[in-house]
């Protein structure tokens, strides 16, 4: 290895951390004073790249006066979607505004392609820094080293923003303890605003100042959030410069590992991330705040067990389910064998967020687990169907093991954002380990044997494995372990102190979790006949979350009834239009805004609000 | 003769510079009672937590009949015999009472028998009549107790109570802490408690230690504490 390419490695890495650290500058600042984690970060940055894009190309901006615009339109924008969404969610009980921000995402993703068409759009060059320098006889592009410089300078100017303005000392202040600044008697409501304005511009700048060095797409957002939050857990939640240092290193980690491991681009990002996290579960410059102080999810109101009237309820769901193939035609009966899988995963997830209060950003990882634990068992082992439907839940159940014994020493949204890391691995490891998993092209071919071949033997047989799953959930959070693992969600420490082992409930919830993930991932594979990463992708872990958090964190009842709401929605808004995203998006904004307690908040009378 | 029930020996934790427990030592022989004392921030909710296992000492040793558990984790402990309380008292919110009292029931001793003590424990400490209500609805003085019941479920052989009455009424305090002492004495349990009010100290202590930037100032019998000069002097106020 020579030292000219080790160097140009080096800037590449350093120019790409650049924009990368803007974007997660503005996540970490937005968390560390609102405690929203905004998902539609990425779709700010996204949003920045085509406004700079319009004002240059369309407008005729030069470029260098087009940059900034793009970036305070975006800030703005922020402002303005603060004000009118989050401000109306703040108290919204366990992470409710993700799914507002998610809902943002949603609608932006159909609103983009009407705006600025489908295709890749190509932008400028930037004038002035059009060449490239020559070092060590290698071409550096004269912009990768104004990137380099940029991110600094950034750092700087914002070190002296929180170090030398009023304004700055308050968010700081409120990073540290938010209720001591309500009691500064600062107006917290603008603080929030001017904090979620100065973070969405950021993402707007690091998104319009990509455009000299790649193609601006719609799929931008949801490549660049992911980034963005690998960055923010390694870096700290919520610290500047570790956002800036953990930019730096990825990017050189990212750089270094397409020369050295191009097979495994992916799985070493993941792995240097794994092995920081385990080394400091805080993230480089982040401190580790008292349990207390980050409840992901916090004290639900009293469970029971269903009375008669609710179980007459279920016997009657399921009563309904068998009788199904009298009504419902073969496409209707894999819809419905969807809505049932999905509400198997959703109520996997549920048994973590809700009894268990850890909230898992990446839970697809296991139902794609489970999804390609059948399909390699049927595709390289051979075997049959009913084998590989268990060897689905032990390969998911195996992947909650691993992760929960990792991730159960945190606890809070670190807990969280580590699950998204390493969900992260498993999704690169899906792509990328083709011998094995086939890579994008997936595995096919996975059709059911003969006898369950048709849809409606096969909607009966995912009805009788789902529904006693589903009914061994419930009983799991009633039983011992549940009240154990609920016990140690309500008062951790109390928990300790009476004699159980939080961690290690937490831990069983993770591999139990992660079973019946995996049990839901194999009869998926079956359903569609074949397997493609896109199954552990970050896009099914939010539409796991979306459907808890729609169904509502703390009833039984809720992952059922958001898995039904969402996939019903999807499906329906999708053969009316095909802005179903937009649609879609604005209904669930529409429930987070007047039903923040969930829908299953709705059938119990508000209760479960308080 | 039977080893003391706690010995502490040189026990030293600091955070930051700050040493907020320093050399610390002293022992708790079986069934007595003994109350903590010392103005805030004089480490006694610290020394707690060094010897409940949530925190972990830079130096020194517990010793727990005779066993050196000195890091252990707080649910070991717990299994070890050491329960406690915490100054904010804290319940499983989202449970009836009774599961509160059932949880580390079970946590220590078979089904039927922690059955069997968490029904006593809500009548000793007089929960009965809201034993199917929510934890969270309940009273400041019903947590206080619930919370005792809690600790109390695992049948620690060694209690530790941090201000067991604090934000209590004169006439409460007492009550507390007779119902304290009727509960320890009906099961051999030892007691360390953290106690602001003197009059609860000297009533309801057989022996007290007094801290003082993390050290031992002072230790022995109420009456000798009463008229230890030193104690009074940072302590007493004359």
């Amino acid at each position: 290895m020579s030292l000219d390419f080790l160097i140009v490695q080096f800037l590449g890495g350093l120019a790409g951390a650049s924009s990368l650290f803007l974007v997660a500058a503005g996540l970490s600042i937005i968390f560390g004073v609102t405690r929203v984690v905004n998902f539609a970060h990425g779709t700010l940055f996204m949003l920045g790249a085509y406004g700079a894009y319009t004002l240059r190309e369309t407008w005729g901006l030069t470029f260098w006066l087009a940059v900034p615009l793009a970036a305070l339109g975006v800030g703005l924008l922020g402002a303005a979607l603060e004000m009118t969404v989050l401000r109306r969610v703040y108290k919204a009980p366990e992470l409710f505004q993700l799914v507002a921000t998610f809902a943002i995402v949603l609608i932006a993703e159909d609103l983009v392609p009407l705006i600025w068409g489908p295709e890749d759009l190509l932008g400028p060059r930037a004038p002035g820094l059009k060449g490239a320098v020559v070092i060590l006889g290698r071409r550096v592009p004269e912009y990768d080293l104004f990137l380099i410089a940029l991110g600094p300078v950034v750092l700087l100017g914002l070190w002296l923003v929180f170090t030398r303005t009023r304004w700055g000392l308050l968010v700081r202040a409120a990073t540290e303890d938010r209720t001591m600044v309500a009691a500064l008697g600062t107006d917290q409501r603008w603080l929030f605003t001017g904090v979620f304005a100065l973070g969405s511009m950021l993402a707007g700048l690091g998104g319009a100042l990509i455009l000299p060095r790649e193609a601006v797409h719609h799929d931008l957002d949801i490549q660049i959030i992911t980034e963005a939050f690998v960055v923010v857990v390694v870096g700290g939640m919520g610290s500047v410069p570790g956002a800036y240092l953990a930019a730096v290193l990825l990017g050189l980690v990212n750089a270094f590992g397409v020369a050295l491991f191009p097979q495994a681009t992916l799985v070493t990002m993941g792995l240097a991330m794994m092995v920081i996290l385990a080394l400091r579960p805080q993230g480089l410059l982040g401190r580790l705040e008292p349990e207390s102080a980050v409840p992901a999810v916090g004290p639900g109101p009293v469970l029971h067990p269903a009375g008669p009237r609710g179980r007459l309820l279920w016997a009657g769901a399921v009563l309904a389910g068998v009788c199904a193939p009298l009504v419902l035609g073969d496409y209707g009966l894999s819809v419905l064998a969807e809505g049932m899988i999905l509400a198997l995963g959703a109520a996997s997830l549920h048994l973590l967020m809700g009894p268990g209060g850890m909230i898992s950003f990446g839970h697809a990882a296991y139902f794609g687990l489970g999804a390609y634990g059948a399909a390699l068992a049927v595709v390289h082992g051979g075997l049959s169907m009913p084998v590989a439907l268990v060897c689905a839940p032990l390969l998911g159940g195996l992947g909650g093991l691993l992760v929960g014994w990792f991730v159960t020493r945190l606890s809070g949204v670190y807990l969280a954002m580590l699950t998204l890391a390493f969900a992260e691995i498993i999704h690169a490891i899906a792509i990328q380990w083709v011998p094995v998993t086939g890579g994008d092209n997936g595995l096919i071919g996975l059709w059911p044997p003969d006898w369950a071949a048709d849809r409606m033997t096969f909607w009966w047989m995912v009805l009788a494995i789902c529904a006693p799953a589903l009914w061994g959930l419930r009983a799991l959070v009633f039983c011992t372990f549940g009240q154990r693992l609920r016990a140690g969600r309500d008062a951790p420490t109390r928990a300790a102190a009476s004699g159980l082992s939080v961690a290690r409930v937490r831990w069983m919830a993770f591999a139990l979790s992660g079973a019946f993930a995996g049990l839901a991932g194999g009869l998926f594979a079956f359903l569609k006949a074949g397997v493609f990463p896109t199954v552990s992708g970050i896009q099914g872990s939010v539409d796991f979350l979306v459907m808890v958090l729609l169904g509502g964190v703390h009833a039984l009842a809720g992952p059922v009834l958001g898995a039904a709401a969402y996939t019903s929605l999807e499906l329906l808004i999708s053969t009316q239009t095909d802005q179903w995203r937009l649609i879609l998006g604005a209904v669930i904004l529409l429930i987070a805004l007047t039903v923040p307690g969930g829908l299953a908040s709705i059938g119990a009378g508000g209760r479960t609000r308080s | 003769m039977t080893p003391p029930l706690l010995q502490v020996e040189s026990l030293r934790v600091s955070f930051g510079g700050v040493t907020a427990v320093d050399d610390l030592s002293f022992t708790l022989e079986t069934g007595t009672r003994t109350a903590l004392i010392g103005p805030n921030g004089a480490g006694k909710s610290t020394l707690f937590s060094l010897i409940g296992g949530q925190r972990r000492p830079d130096g020194g040793r517990v010793i727990l009949d005779g066993r050196p558990v000195t890091g252990l984790a707080p649910h070991r402990l717990a299994h070890l015999g050491v329960g406690r309380t915490f100054q904010i008292a804290r319940v499983f919110s989202s449970m009836t009472v009774a599961d509160c009292i059932r949880v580390p029931a079970r946590a220590a001793m078979g089904r039927s028998e922690a059955e069997t003590r968490a029904a006593r424990l809500l009548v000793r400490l007089s929960l009965d009549a809201v034993a199917d209500s929510p934890a969270h609805a309940l009273s400041y003085g019903d947590i206080k107790r619930l919370e005792l019941a809690m600790a109390l479920a695992g049948a620690p052989r060694l209690l530790l109570m941090d201000e067991p009455t604090a934000g209590m009424a004169a006439a409460e305090r007492l009550a507390m802490m007779d119902l304290v002492a009727r509960v320890a004495d009906g099961e051999g349990v030892t007691i360390l408690f953290t106690e602001h009010d003197m009059d609860v100290v000297f009533g309801h202590a057989d022996r007290v230690l007094v801290l003082d930037h993390g050290r031992l100032l002072a230790e022995g019998t109420p009456e000798a504490i009463r008229s230890d000069a030193r104690v009074r002097a940072v302590y007493l106020g004359g």
